[in-house]
């Protein structure tokens, strides 16, 4: 007894002493929002309407932020009226940065989720990261603090939950004061603009997985300067089902994955890389490939 | 009873000693790479021939490959010959796609590697992400097998070395030729040009690399690198490169392309400058950071 005792704990300090022991999640392989799926043309399947009505939104704006967003969602109400007339909208763009937090909320990309004993890291298609370190330390002192369209995250575990704490976000496209916005997206080009937090607003999600297909994102958002109450809202993600491994966007103008039936696929790559291959096709639109 | 309580840690601990499948190494923190040292002024401090010298850049190139590079260099010494003698320096922005193998043989974005059992990725300042899958599947089939600036990757661990097998590379220039990976060195200027370069291997799309990645000890990691192309190269080219843990910032900080200047680097190294003054509240009044002086080590 006492040399099995022995052994066990010479075995635990090895493992301390070489390596991590990995209890953790297994959240491996591709995720993608549940609820705006992504359509061939880079618009989405669902209309602005029903995204509005099928994902939790209701932010408890003050009456002044509210106002502010009225006036901006009558603008694009006018935008989403031209594009239904046909009209190429003059903002049009490939947006290749998203922020944080449209990435969790309602963007088409597929992402990871790398977990290791002190850090988490989500790595969006786009190339966006979200680094969630879990070693104990707080968040960064005020002045080393820059605002960025990720913000600044920390997180812990209360058992197979990830709780993050993300501070300081910026609009990636917005002036350096600017906080972020919550937008929806829905049908081709269509966006309404959901609500507008300062730079001071603070994020806490709860990240787990309820079943083996599917992971679950709680977010409560505090910014008592444009809200009422703290703001609460939940995503589902689901696997990638056509892709087993991160395919990132081109922005520099190749469509590697190809949406079909709000699905994203692999096209074929072209005769030049890495080698010839058989009959270069051009990429499927109805029939996504299965090849895994 | 106690026989098999034995026999049961001692099955445990071999199971342990199974690094992809219950533990794995400790990587962790940001690592930036040794013998390439930024300047402040996005230059590089060694100077050319001792980047030259020091980091093995001999690549075994077939004579016509050879013949054709000379010519590419003879034309690049002549461009930083002109700037050291006043001519302007091209217009370069930031570069904030380098794509591998540059990422990992001379770039000076520091970078973090996240190794998980099914998969390692490495994570660069640039935005740039390598995925390493180590869940025991082949390279993506040739059917799919789209060439990107980070190729498609596949890796298992031998011990605590990371194992990596790496193909489908293109160079991420855009309008660059398809067909052809440039590897080029930097160094010093020396001159008025804050660095220079100099292609020293053309790659064909059929290029092949192997590396090897282990933890020299706490404070540095190695990567062994093979390059393997028949078509370019007489025989495979073997690198070596050694990153040391950055010393002044203890979480990633992305390089802003948009033109923000975050982390400056101080005397080789990053540094974290303080925000402006419209973020959180009233931080100290806002300066750049002074040349020499880090201003805030964490």
């Amino acid at each position: 007894m006492m040399l099995a005792v022995a052994i066990v704990a010479a075995c635990a300090a090895a493992v301390a002493a070489t390596g991590q022991s990995t209890g953790l999640p297994d959240w491996s392989g591709q995720w993608e929002n549940v609820g705006g799926t992504p359509d061939a043309t880079g618009g989405f399947n669902q209309t602005l309407e029903q995204v509005l009505k099928e994902l939790e939104w209701s932010p408890p704006l003050n009456a002044a932020t509210k106002a502010k967003v009225d006036a901006m969602q009558a603008g694009e109400r006018k935008r989403l009226e031209a594009v239904a007339r046909g009209e190429n909208p003059a903002d049009a763009f490939t947006a290749c940065t998203f922020g944080y937090p449209g990435l969790m909320l309602d963007t088409p990309l597929m992402f990871e989720v790398l977990i290791t004993p002190k850090e988490t890291a989500l790595i969006f298609s786009s190339r966006e990261i979200r680094h969630i370190y879990t070693d104990g330390r707080q968040h960064t002192p005020k002045d080393d603090l820059w605002a960025t369209p990720w913000g600044d995250s920390i997180g812990h575990w209360e058992g197979d939950t990830l709780v993050m704490d993300t501070i300081a976000v910026k609009d990636e496209y917005g002036p350096p004061e600017s906080g972020s916005a919550v937008a929806a997206f829905g049908d081709v080009e269509g966006f309404l603009t959901i609500g507008i937090l300062t730079q001071q607003a603070h994020f806490i999600e709860r990240m787990r997985m309820i079943d083996q297909g599917h992971l679950e994102d709680q977010m409560t958002i505090i910014d008592p300067t444009n809200l009422t109450a703290p703001w609460h809202m939940r995503r589902t993600y689901e696997r990638v089902a056509h892709i087993h491994r991160m395919v990132y966007e081109d922005c520099e103008g190749e469509d590697r994955n190809p949406i079909v039936n709000g699905k994203f696929t692999l096209a074929p790559p072209p005769s030049e890389t890495p080698q010839p291959t058989p009959a270069p096709q051009p990429a499927p639109k109805s029939a996504p490939p299965e090849k895994h | 009873m106690a026989r098999r309580l034995a026999l049961a840690a001692i099955l445990l601990c071999c199971a342990t000693n199974l690094p992809a499948q219950n533990r794995m190494p400790d990587w962790s923190g940001q690592w930036e790479i040794v013998g390439v040292t930024p300047t402040a002024d996005g230059g590089v401090q060694e100077s050319f021939d001792q980047v030259l010298k020091e980091m093995q850049w001999s690549p075994p190139n077939k004579p016509e490959v050879q013949a054709k590079l000379d010519q590419i260099a003879a034309a690049e010494r002549k461009s930083f010959e002109a700037q050291d003698q006043g001519a302007e320096p091209p217009a370069n922005g930031p570069t904030c796609t380098w794509g591998f193998p540059a990422v990992m043989l001379d770039s000076p974005l520091m970078f973090e590697i996240l190794p998980t059992r099914e998969e390692t990725v490495l994570i660069f300042s640039g935005r740039e992400v390598r995925h390493v899958y180590t869940d025991g599947r082949e390279h993506t089939p040739k059917d799919e097998l789209w060439a990107t600036p980070w190729g498609d990757s596949i890796g298992h661990w031998e011990g605590d070395t990371l194992v990596i097998d790496t193909i489908a590379v293109k160079a991420p220039a855009r309008g660059a030729a398809p067909e052809l990976l440039p590897i080029i060195a930097f160094g010093g200027g020396g001159g008025a040009a804050r660095f220079r370069m100099i292609t020293v291997a053309n790659l064909s799309s059929e290029a092949h690399f192997v590396e090897r990645i282990r933890m020299v000890d706490k404070g540095h990691l190695e990567d062994q690198m093979t390059i393997i192309d028949p078509a370019n190269l007489t025989e495979p080219w073997h690198l070596s490169r050694t990153y040391e843990r950055v010393q002044h910032v203890n979480r990633m900080v992305y390089e802003d392309c948009e033109g923000e200047d975050r982390n400056p680097i101080v005397n080789g190294h990053y540094t974290i400058v303080p925000p402006p003054s419209h973020t959180f509240g009233s931080p100290p009044a806002p300066t750049n950071a002074p040349a020499g002086q880090s201003t805030a080590p964490n």
